[in-house]
């Protein structure tokens, strides 16, 4: 049984008289033990959201979330409370997800306190998990405004990972980061997972660090997920076009590298009152009438890769044109 | 930590500043110590020296019952003082939790929160829609004049400040990541109110209360001279003033001249100490310390080893330059901490150079620099900047601030928030192309439909009326690249022009750029953090660290065989 079920995850926020933004819909995945999912979006495809309800950090509209046995989608308060020890975030902000008040250890020591470990068993805990992230002890009593991003970073992840919790959204952990900061964070992150096989949804815009960290990518677009695919898979060959557009526009660090020069005109619209249409109809340089007629479902086009398209093999036909012309 | 601030605070602050702070702690000195100082009795009439007029016996003179006003003056802050502290200590702790409680349930959402709160802060409103000091009058009226009673009056008319203040304070911290990652690890809703958002407002209500005293010390004054506050003959500023106050007309000023100052140095050091504390309470003086260790590693140059010079590389066929920088130095104005040092380039005519490094590496201040826009804190110490066959270093600011806009463009991150809120892009590009042309209302309209379709905005007739927050990221920038591509500059200056954007839209705007800047022969200099957009959209790379570059060569050659350690720890940073 997988570790994190969602299924036909939805989020509507009333915007407005007659108004819906659906942020989220109809999203389904699983995660196992020691895993990683990459989510990847742009900026209004609804992979934040997600996370958030996940957690219930946002309450979902529809859908069911199981962590193992446990329906999370039907906690109460109290019971949401004491299961969060066993779910946690990183945020993106460094600094401004940490209490400017709170020192270093102070931080790390709350989950452990609210979480009823006894004030002699936290100590050590709080000690070791603040070393793990590899910070010195002669920073543990300073304040958040007193530390380098990369710093803040980690004392963020060592307050998620403080309370052994077997899953952790990281909402962008790294985007605001230098990169050199970035790759220390990344590391991190992985030989931590090897060590606790504590699974990841790994949120990100960003599709390099997205691919170092993650095991399976499922890619976001105005609230649907369009492709969903092992790492290897996705990064190499793509179903789907929205997916394509999105790897072409990935600058590598590596001037041999050209872009695929496949774009997609305009920009994402909005996510109010959408059409039941496929969610890309308005931009698709391939669309035809039938992508009007309803949202495409996700659906396995080949072994372990779901797209989303109803053209999916004419995706697949010419980016093998593009590759043997170049 | 806390008292180094103070210090500081402290030692920055304007003389008159420094002499109202220690006038500020005399008067509590004689809040606390005044009675005993006083050289007469302060409640005993003595018939025999009444109104007497100042004198070296007594220097204020006597009151209307032959008693020393020296001495009243000396014991009346204790009365004043003590009733305006407790008053207000009163309100913020009735207040601000009230105002916790109230925000936490407003962020809460639901009907029945909303409606609760709503009904809370208009009642709030109700309180303080009467003016404040006829509805003390009232209640002290209705209530009695005991000293109880005038601080019970003063802070309930007090209270809903703090309500407010708190209220507002929460509402937008809860709103904040910290808040939302005490909710993550599993607090409790009011423990996150008190214990993680509360501490954070508590600068503004510390300020808020040094306002407030000052006000409440008014007030108890203003009560006690209508002779609704404080009854003589306890020694009391207000109705000191008031009991001299009709000896005015006969010329014997003494009797409410001195409490009046008294009262007013009171109120006044209590309301700059108010000032002083908002200073004290800056975030900045809390940031400066990272800043210490920010400057501090980049003199020691971080964790990286000290490499001396760049390699040199001899760039092919290099024709004139558009841009040539030599030894371009830049410190610090107080500290003359450097922070760059011997800074080469050459940029020739069409082409693109990437400068890339980390934060702290230099790179933003080397485009301040350029454009003659450091701040004055900073200043250029050594070398050259020419464009062309000019001197950008020595040129004088009116020639430079023309030769930013036609000749040499710059675009900055965060287009959004460059472009003036209140003014249409239309309005934007007109009164740009106006103020370099000769041309008619309708010509510049013509034109900017022109630009805004050169840069790729569909519907650019109806765009025009746009303002910036209509406009999505990607739009703002095209918009700012419109405006810096006007004159068809000789050279493009982009600090981060995609920072903030997505992957699509960064790459629709990068392509744009390049395309019109080739069209018109513009020389791009590009400030990037992003060594893909550096691989792909520059002929050569420039890698800054710590205030030098340290490697620039050709592209390729950069990447393909990077030859400072620095280059090559940011591409294993970067590599996939």
């Amino acid at each position: 049984m997988a570790l994190l079920t969602v299924e036909n995850l939805t989020k509507i926020f009333t915007v407005g008289k007659d108004e819906d933004l659906i942020a989220v819909n109809n999203v389904s995945f699983t995660l196992e033990r020691g895993e990683t999912l990459g989510l990847v979006g742009e900026s209004g495809s609804g992979k934040t959201t997600v996370g958030r309800c996940v957690l219930r950090l946002i309450e979902p509209t529809e859908g069911r979330i199981a962590l193992g046995n446990q329906e999370i989608s039907e906690l109460d308060p109290a019971g949401l409370r004491a299961l969060r020890a066993r779910m946690q975030l990183v945020f993106q902000d460094p600094f401004g997800s940490l209490n400017p008040r709170l020192t270093v250890y102070q931080t790390v020591d709350e989950p452990l306190a609210l979480h009823g470990v006894g004030r002699a068993d936290r100590r050590p805990r709080v000690g070791a998990m603040l070393e793990r992230v590899g910070l010195s002890t002669d920073v543990f009593n300073y304040y958040p405004a007193d530390l380098t991003a990369s710093e803040q970073q980690r004392v963020g992840i060592a307050r998620a990972l403080v309370t052994e919790p077997e899953f952790v959204v990281l909402d962008e952990p790294t985007s605001m980061l230098d990169p050199s900061a970035r790759a220390e964070i990344l590391d991190l992150l992985k030989a931590i997972q090897s060590e606790t096989e504590t699974a990841y949804i790994f949120i990100s815009h960003d599709l390099t660090s997205v691919a170092k960290i993650s095991h399976r990518i499922a890619i976001m677009y105005l609230g649907h997920i369009v492709e969903h695919a092992p790492t290897d898979i996705i990064m190499e060959s793509q179903r789907h076009p929205y997916s394509r557009a999105l790897l072409s526009a990935v600058l590598f660090p590596d001037p041999h590298r050209r872009p695929d020069p496949y774009v997609i005109e305009g920009e994402i619209p909005t996510a109010i009152n959408p059409k039941p249409e496929c969610p890309l109809y308005g931009r698709c340089p391939i669309r035809e009438d039938a992508c009007r007629e309803a949202v495409p479902p996700l659906v396995e086009v080949e072994a372990v890769h779901y797209s989303a398209c109803r053209r999916w093999d004419d995706v697949a036909a010419s980016m093998a044109d593009a590759r043997g012309a170049a | 930590m806390v008292w180094l601030r103070i210090m500081r605070t402290l030692r920055a602050l304007p003389k008159w500043q420094l002499a109202v702070l220690v006038m500020f702690f005399g008067w509590i000195f004689l809040t606390i110590f005044g009675p005993y100082l006083a050289p007469f009795p302060t409640e005993v009439a003595e018939p025999t020296t009444r109104l007497l007029p100042p004198s070296g016996t007594y220097p204020f003179g006597t009151d209307e019952n032959g008693i020393d006003i020296f001495s009243r003056v000396l014991a009346a802050p204790r009365t004043d003082v003590v009733i305006g502290v407790v008053a207000t200590a009163l309100s913020v702790v009735i207040g601000t939790p009230l105002g916790v409680i109230v925000a936490l349930y407003e962020s809460r959402g639901g009907a029945g929160s909303t409606a609760f709160a709503e009904t809370f802060m208009r009642l709030l409103e109700v309180i303080q829609s009467f003016p404040v000091f006829v509805f003390a009058m009232v209640l002290v009226a209705v209530f009695g004049g005991s000293v109880t009673n005038i601080i019970i009056a003063i802070a309930f008319v007090n209270t809903p400040v703090f309500v407010r203040i708190v209220r507002s304070d929460v509402l937008s911290l809860v709103q904040r990541p910290f808040a939302e990652a005490a909710r993550a690890v599993g607090n409790r809703e009011v423990r996150i109110g008190f214990r993680h958002v509360l501490p954070n407002a508590l600068p503004t209500v510390i300020v808020q209360v040094s306002v407030t005293v000052g006000f409440a010390i008014l007030l108890t004054a203003g009560l006690s001279f209508v002779g609704a506050g404080v009854k003589p003959p306890t020694p009391e500023l207000g109705a000191m003033i008031a009991s001299g106050a009709k000896y005015l007309e006969i010329g014997q000023w003494w009797a409410a001249f001195f409490p009046g100052i008294a009262l007013g140095l009171i109120v006044f050091s209590f309301g700059i100490f108010g000032e002083i504390m908002t200073q004290v309470m800056e975030p900045r003086a809390v940031r400066r310390e990272t800043d210490r260790r920010r400057e501090h590693a980049l003199e020691t140059g971080g964790d990286e080893p000290e490499v001396p010079d760049a390699p040199t590389v001899t760039l092919s066929h290099m024709s004139e330059p558009v841009l040539a920088v030599e030894h371009l130095g830049v410190a610090a104005v107080d500290s003359r901490q450097a922070l760059l040092s011997e800074i080469h380039l050459a940029l020739e005519a069409g082409h693109s150079m990437g400068i890339v490094g980390e934060s702290g590496s230099g790179k933003s201040v080397l485009v301040k620099a350029l454009l003659q826009l450091l701040p004055p804190e900073l200043a250029v110490t050594s070398g050259s900047v020419r464009y062309l066959d000019h001197d950008l270093l020595t040129m004088n600011k009116g020639a430079m601030r023309a030769m930013r806009t036609t000749q040499i463009a710059a675009i900055l991150p965060n287009a959004k928030s460059q472009l003036n809120p209140l003014t249409s892009v239309g309005d934007m590009l007109r009164s740009a192309l106006q103020a370099h042309e000769k041309i008619s209302a309708k010509q510049a309209e013509v034109r900017s439909i022109q630009l805004l379709e050169m840069v790729g905005i569909v519907d650019p007739a109806q765009r025009l009326s746009a303002f910036p927050h209509e406009l999505s990221g990607g739009m703002a920038q095209r918009v700012c690249l419109a405006m810096a591509l006007m004159y068809r500059p000789k050279l493009l200056i982009a600090d981060e022009p995609t920072a903030g954007l997505d992957v699509t839209i960064q790459r629709q705007v990068l392509d744009l750029t390049r395309t019109l800047a080739e069209d018109a022969g513009t020389a791009r200099l590009l400030i990037t953090g992003d060594l893909g957009i550096a691989a792909h959209y520059c002929d050569t790379v420039a890698v800054m660290q710590a205030g030098r570059i340290v490697e620039i060569d050709e592209t390729e050659r950069l990447f393909d065989t990077p030859r400072h350690p620095y280059t090559q720890h940011l591409l294993d940073c970067v590599r996939v």
